[in-house]
């Protein structure tokens, strides 16, 4: 009877020490690999064996994962039934390198016995995926330009437009890409793959490959890519045809302006044939243009082959030119200040991050409209959305490779 | 109240420029040739013909890449990603692989490369392959396990080539030969036709066994666009405020010993050479704090776990185990004459070893010198992917591992073998080098990989117009 208290009472010991053990930290990101490495270390040991336990960090991690890790391994020493200790004299010093190579994160545990301190330590290690990025979400203080991601995906996004069919109860997405032309519907805060349909080209795409939606409201779109046009239906079933031919691409939709301008096949920017309001206008060949309400004309911003930004009012001679921007802009209606803005991205190369910026355009000068929302890998694409009054900018995650599509908007209280 | 822009551009005729940052744009611009100088020539194009020297296959090697595809690339993180093969697929044991080819490559006279192209290829290059073709795929078998094999297709020498009856060699790469005058000078023309896409610049012009001090000045005169670069010009390229790229240390600088040579016949006396050799003082002084001291065969940033090779001197422990050795008669270690900083490393390691007691006498290579006791290697890493780079490593020791090939291994697999590999002295890895080059100020988007590989499809010139 006594003994089968004592039992009971050490059972329920064990059992609220693991309980405690066990709820004193909620799951981390690195438990599992924590979990792995704890597993090989302890495969060397005997059961019970006094751990004096080292970290190095010899990666990129920074101070906060590392302090996770540590939390994560001991418990995971802990739950093998191996003791971590603080003192002088442990059985076994572990010392545990988190190293990293090409392919991702390694961790590397070397096990010295006290008994053998002279014998070259026992090493085992494992592979720890790099986590995904964590999607960036718009500062939390009132910015006047914002950004939402709307999908990502590996195969580079050239546009994505959202689809708002009488009826829809759950929200979805047309998304153009290179090989294809995808429908998506939103399922529990994830996109699931509803219809494709291939892209048949038969051009190679060009190096750094750009395409345009446009979606009716109807559900009739049409697709723009260099020397090929497809058109097509998402509802009730996807539908694509797509034939070789050069169109004017559009570049603003709708009201109060309509702009388009002819694509170079093979090429990465348009020719210069730019037709504003049915009106053609020959401009230099530029990589984007916007276009903004002004009187008598509208004031049409061009970024140049040349990395220069040039302003045009309806003739061929600019009237203004400038130096800053990068090779992405677009217009956008935002209802504050003078009700226009550009939203233009900064110089640089297409292997550092970016950011776009809303400018005004006043008193002759081009003026920063609110701060740069920063992107960590180049903005690939920034299109106006068909509401005018967003704009959707893709960019290419130099830390993930994923593209992933935002929509951009202005409000008025940053 | 919406203000009108337009009244005062028509009075002010100009934008004020409030945002002032550099001249330049994010996307790519089309035109314009890129001029590039190496130092050594490459005297063939077919990547079935080996190279005479380690540094002209590299030249060979970068050539290749340009003109010919491979079945597969590794990217930035050595995961594969398809180019030829656009998917693949293998059986439970790793024996036999299925490669789906894209069939929209084409060879410079416009018809189309054929699976047939590819398995020939294959074979050529690796004998122990049982290569086909079947429909649109290529076939590769074997009687051991083929692991590693994806990154194994990625490197230069597997190459798909097309082989005319007269024996002439082309490919589907992004660039097309246009001239040819082997050891001296390539031009290449952009592939309007190319797969992935016509590459940005219209020609590339590589001059080769250009002197490097001759690059130097063309780079400053605006007569070239990429140049390569030696350490001991790198305090040039400093003052004179020049673009330099550096990749991540990719080359090893090696003690390798020669077998058979009785001077260096005793691991002990190999250990104390090796802990004798105080690589902290020669990172700092010779090499300038470039690269980083080996310990093993492989980079941390391949391996991640280098560091477990100890590269600190402990001169106790050498001159211990030289007190254990009844006589030592002196070592030659050769280097190459030709190479200005394995002559300096050389005299320095003479001086390390004197230290410790060992007697050691640095001495150029040239043709008529006797087989020295041990001699200064560089062996560039011919992958990005760790199980590849090892291979290679082991075949440059004479040490294949047939495991590195027919079982799927770890991290910690790895480090056992390279672990062996180093286990017997007969290699003493000093330092990992990077390939550094110098590029003119309007050359975007040229990139290295951490390995040093090139990809000029996707460089462009920022001062040509379209």
């Amino acid at each position: 009877m006594r003994l089968s208290r004592r039992i009971a009472f050490l059972a329920l010991s064990a059992t609220l020490v693991f309980l405690c053990v066990s709820r004193s930290r909620a799951a981390g990101p690195w438990d599992r690999a924590a979990a792995e490495l704890a597993g090989k270390i302890v495969s060397h040991l005997a059961p019970r064996t006094t751990i004096a336990l080292e970290i190095k960090n010899r990666s990129s991690l920074d101070a906060r994962a590392v302090e996770e890790i540590v939390q994560s391994l001991r418990a995971a020493l802990h739950a093998r039934g191996a003791r971590v200790v603080q003192s002088s004299r442990p059985q076994v010093q572990v010392i545990v390198t988190l190293s990293e190579n090409i392919q991702g994160f390694l961790w590397v545990a070397e096990i010295t016995r006290a008994s053998l301190p002279e014998s070259a330590p026992e090493v085992v290690m494992v592979e720890v995926a790099r986590p995904s990025a964590e999607n960036l979400a718009a500062p939390a203080e009132t910015l006047a330009l914002q950004k939402t991601l709307v999908y990502s995906q590996s195969d580079p996004i050239l546009d994505v437009a959202p689809l708002q069919s009488p009826g829809d109860t759950e929200a979805r997405l047309l998304v153009l890409d290179t090989e294809k032309i995808a429908v998506y519907a939103k399922q529990e805060d994830n996109w699931v793959l509803e219809q494709s349909r291939p892209l048949v080209r038969s051009h190679p795409w060009p190096r750094d490959p750009r395409g345009r939606l446009v979606v009716q409201a109807d559900g009739q779109f049409a697709a723009y890519t260099p020397g090929t046009q497809c058109q097509g239906t998402t509802s009730p079933a996807l539908t694509l045809e797509c034939r070789e031919r050069d169109v004017a691409w559009p570049l603003s939709l709708g009201e109060p302006l309509t702009m388009s301008a002819d694509f170079v096949p093979g090429r990465n920017y348009f020719d210069g044939k730019l037709t504003l309001e049915g009106k053609e206008l020959q401009v230099p060949m530029f990589f984007s243009a916007a276009a903004i309400p002004g009187t008598p004309a509208p004031l049409i911003v061009l970024a140049a082959l040349d990395g220069r930004t040039r302003f045009f009012a309806h003739k061929p001679e600019p009237v203004g030119a400038m130096d800053g921007w990068g090779s992405d802009l677009t217009a956008v209606q935002s209802g504050c200040g003078s009700g226009w803005h550009i939203l233009a991205t900064r110089p640089g190369g297409l292997a550092q991050p970016d950011s776009v910026q809303a400018f005004s355009l006043r008193d002759g000068t081009a003026e920063q409209a609110s701060a740069p929302v920063e992107f960590p890998g180049p903005v690939t694409a920034l299109w106006p959305a068909a509401s005018g009054r967003e704009a959707l900018a893709v960019e290419r995650d130099l830390r993930t490779g994923e593209y992933e599509a935002f929509t951009l908007s202005i409000s008025c209280g940053g | 109240m919406k203000r009108s822009l337009f009244p005062f551009l028509a009075a002010g005729n100009a934008l004020l420029m409030v945002v002032t940052m550099s001249h330049a744009a994010t996307r790519p611009r089309y035109g314009g040739t890129l001029r590039i100088e190496l130092s050594l020539g490459a005297t063939s194009l077919d990547p079935a013909q080996p190279a005479a020297s380690e540094a002209e296959a590299e030249t060979q090697r970068r050539l290749e890449k340009m003109l010919y595809d491979r079945l597969i690339r590794l990217d930035a993180q050595a995961r594969p990603v398809p180019e030829l093969a656009v998917s693949w697929a293998h059986d439970s044991d790793n024996k036999r692989w299925e490669f789906t080819l894209r069939q929209d490559a084409k060879l410079p006279d416009g018809t189309f490369l054929s699976p047939q192209d590819a398995a020939s290829s294959l074979a050529a290059a690796n004998p122990g392959w049982h290569v086909t073709a079947s429909g649109n795929k290529v076939i590769i078998e074997s009687n051991s396990p083929l692991f590693g094999l994806v990154a194994e297709l990625a490197r230069a020498r597997n190459s798909i080539v097309h082989r005319a009856a007269d024996g002439a060699i082309s490919g589907t790469g992004p660039f097309r030969l246009s001239e040819w005058q082997p050891g001296r000078r390539a031009v290449l023309a952009a592939n309007d036709d190319y797969w992935g896409g016509r590459p940005y610049v219209d020609t590339v012009e590589i001059t080769m066994g250009r002197a490097p001090r001759e690059q130097l000045i063309d780079l400053e005169l605006s007569k070239a666009d990429v140049i390569e670069l030696g350490i001991g010009q790198l305090h040039t390229a400093a003052q004179d405020n020049l673009r330099t790229i550096a990749s991540s240390p990719a080359e090893l600088l090696a003690i390798l010993f020669t077998p058979g040579k009785p001077a260096a016949s005793d691991p002990r006396l190999r250990q104390a050479l090796a802990l004798s050799i105080d690589r902290a003082a020669i990172h700092a002084i010779l090499l300038q704090k470039l690269g980083e001291p080996a310990g093993g065969l492989l980079p941390e940033w391949l391996s991640g776990y280098a560091f477990l090779f100890p590269a600190t001197r402990d001169l106790a422990h050498a001159k211990q185990l030289r007190s254990e050795l009844a006589s030592s008669a002196a070592l030659s270690l050769g280097y190459d004459a030709a190479d200005p900083l394995a002559r300096a490393v050389g005299e320095r390691i003479a001086l390390d070893a004197r230290d410790a007691g060992l007697s050691l006498r640095a001495e150029p290579l040239n043709a008529s010198s006797r087989s020295p006791d041990a001699r200064l290697v560089r062996w560039r890493l011919p992958s990005d992917d760790l199980r590849a780079a090892l291979a290679a490593m082991a075949e440059s020791l004479h040490e294949p591992v047939a495991q590195l090939r027919a079982q799927s291994a770890s991290p910690g697999e790895f480090y056992e073998i390279e672990r062996s590999l180093l286990a017997d002295g007969g290699v003493i890895p000093l330092f990992y080098l990077p390939e550094i080059c110098a590029i003119s100020s309007n050359l975007r988007e040229w990139s290295v990989s951490p390995a040093g590989g090139w990809r000029p499809e996707a460089a462009w010139l920022e001062s040509e117009k379209p």
